[in-house]
């Protein structure tokens, strides 16, 4: 057991608790998932081959997402206004109506939909990486992308969709 | 301008605005929304939506970490969540590890007690056939194509009752074809079909397997079909082929550790 690879673990940590937020959009649960994330990942170091850690690591947050998480999210009513109210720091600069229109259109997104803007616009993954982490071409991640910001600008112009609870 | 320059044109408004481009691009760019002032709406919109997101989650990013998810903590951890055993899994990658060897060894360090093994015969068995029956298909070799992978994932789950994974295979050469779902003797069971470029096929056989947990690698062979054959949680596997053994058992590998991943 070298302690290198427990290092290149723990220094992901911030990242892959803001993707998996932006995700699952609930603290607790993305806090799970990233939990699941790294006991697979310290189970598993000898299936982790070759390269950088982080992508892997993203990588396996993804696959229990989709395998185990979405479902759960749907099946909860999510407290939108958790996540707004979790950050330590409030954004100040922003005006807060508008980043609840923003958040309540992402919560909206497709999942697939999600998980590749948040790649791309959140964590700074180039296309290509975001496109291995989510086993897509990167053509596949570009459609996604565009259809996302499409939807996220159709939303957030408007009044937030029916089936959401308005955040006040 | 035609359709297809203005599809070319989004991508590149896209790449620009996350900062995918070279210096180069990047400036072709900014003198092009110069000139199209629609383009440069779009472009602040998306840069607009791209703070938002920043503004939302980066902050999350600079919380101080639960002390749960400290690896170190984590590490010392004897048991999982999910109760997954990894001694198990390590002797099957030690026993993979080892080679050609690893089938028959498996037998009598892992071997399960007799009723299960009859359960592994029939497994191996319903594998052999199904392979058989539709890797000579030329018309209907699967049910649903590879490209509707997603679909064919969520479907076959929810048939076998446990998420299922659709390995690539593309790193060794064979492309996935897609799958069907197939009647086993103690339920559903899932085929994916892969092809290399001579037209060579292998299966990947898929069947719950209530009360069985992890096997090591088992190898078996019926008139010159390779397989090597798992359990690994509540599902069993078998990957079978005309190839030899030895690329079988790469390929076996490769669909394990993605599996596992």
């Amino acid at each position: 057991m070298d302690d290198g690879f427990l290092d290149e673990v723990e220094a992901c940590i911030p990242a892959l608790r803001r993707y998996a937020r932006s995700l699952v959009l609930e603290g607790e649960l993305a806090d799970d998932l990233v939990q699941d994330c790294l006991e697979r990942a310290i189970r598993k170091r000898r299936l982790w081959r070759r390269g950088p850690v982080q992508p892997w690591l993203f990588r396996i947050l993804v696959n229990l997402f989709r395998n185990h998480y979405r479902n759960t999210r749907r099946r909860n009513e999510t407290p939108f206004e958790e996540a707004l109210h979790a950050p330590a720091q409030p954004p100040q600069q922003h005006d807060r109506l508008a980043l609840n229109d923003t958040l309540n259109a992402i919560a909206a997104l497709p999942d697939e939909q999600r998980e590749a803007l948040m790649l791309v616009a959140l964590e700074g993954f180039s296309y290509a990486e975001a496109g291995a982490i989510l086993d897509i071409p990167v053509g596949t991640l570009m459609s996604r992308i565009g259809r996302a910001r499409r939807k996220l600008r159709a939303e957030g112009n408007g009044s937030p969709p029916a089936h959401l609870r308005p955040v006040s | 301008m035609s359709k297809e320059t203005r599809t070319i044109a989004e991508e590149q408004l896209h790449a620009y605005v996350d900062g995918q481009l070279a210096a180069e691009d990047r400036q072709k760019i900014e003198e092009h929304l110069r000139h199209h002032p629609a383009d440069a709406a779009r472009v602040n919109e998306w840069q607009r939506q791209n703070e938002a997101i920043q503004a939302l989650f980066a902050p999350i990013g600079e919380e101080t970490v639960p002390e749960r998810l400290r690896p170190a903590v984590l590490a010392r951890k004897k048991t999982s969540r999910h109760g997954r055993r990894w001694p198990a899994m390590a002797a099957a990658l030690l026993l993979l590890a080892l080679g050609g060897a690893g089938g028959w060894l498996a037998r009598p360090l892992f071997g399960p007690p007799a009723p299960a093994g009859i359960q592994q015969a029939s497994l191996v068995e319903e594998a052999f056939n199904a392979h058989r029956i539709y890797t000579v298909e030329v018309l209907h070799p699967v049910e649903v194509t590879a490209n509707e992978k997603a679909h064919l994932a969520k479907w076959l789950s929810k048939r076998l009752r446990d998420p299922v994974r659709i390995p690539t295979l593309d790193g060794e050469g064979f492309a996935l074809m897609g799958g069907r779902l197939l009647p086993a003797s103690n339920g559903p069971a899932a085929q994916f079909m892969y092809e290399d470029k001579n037209g060579r096929r292998i299966t990947l056989y898929t069947v719950r397997r209530d009360g069985g947990n992890q096997t090591a690698f088992r190898y078996a062979r019926e008139n010159g079909i390779n397989a090597f054959y798992w359990i690994d949680g509540p599902l069993a596997y078998a990957l079978a082929g005309e190839v030899n053994r030895a690329t079988l058992q790469r390929l076996a590998r490769s669909v394990y550790a993605q599996l596992e991943e």
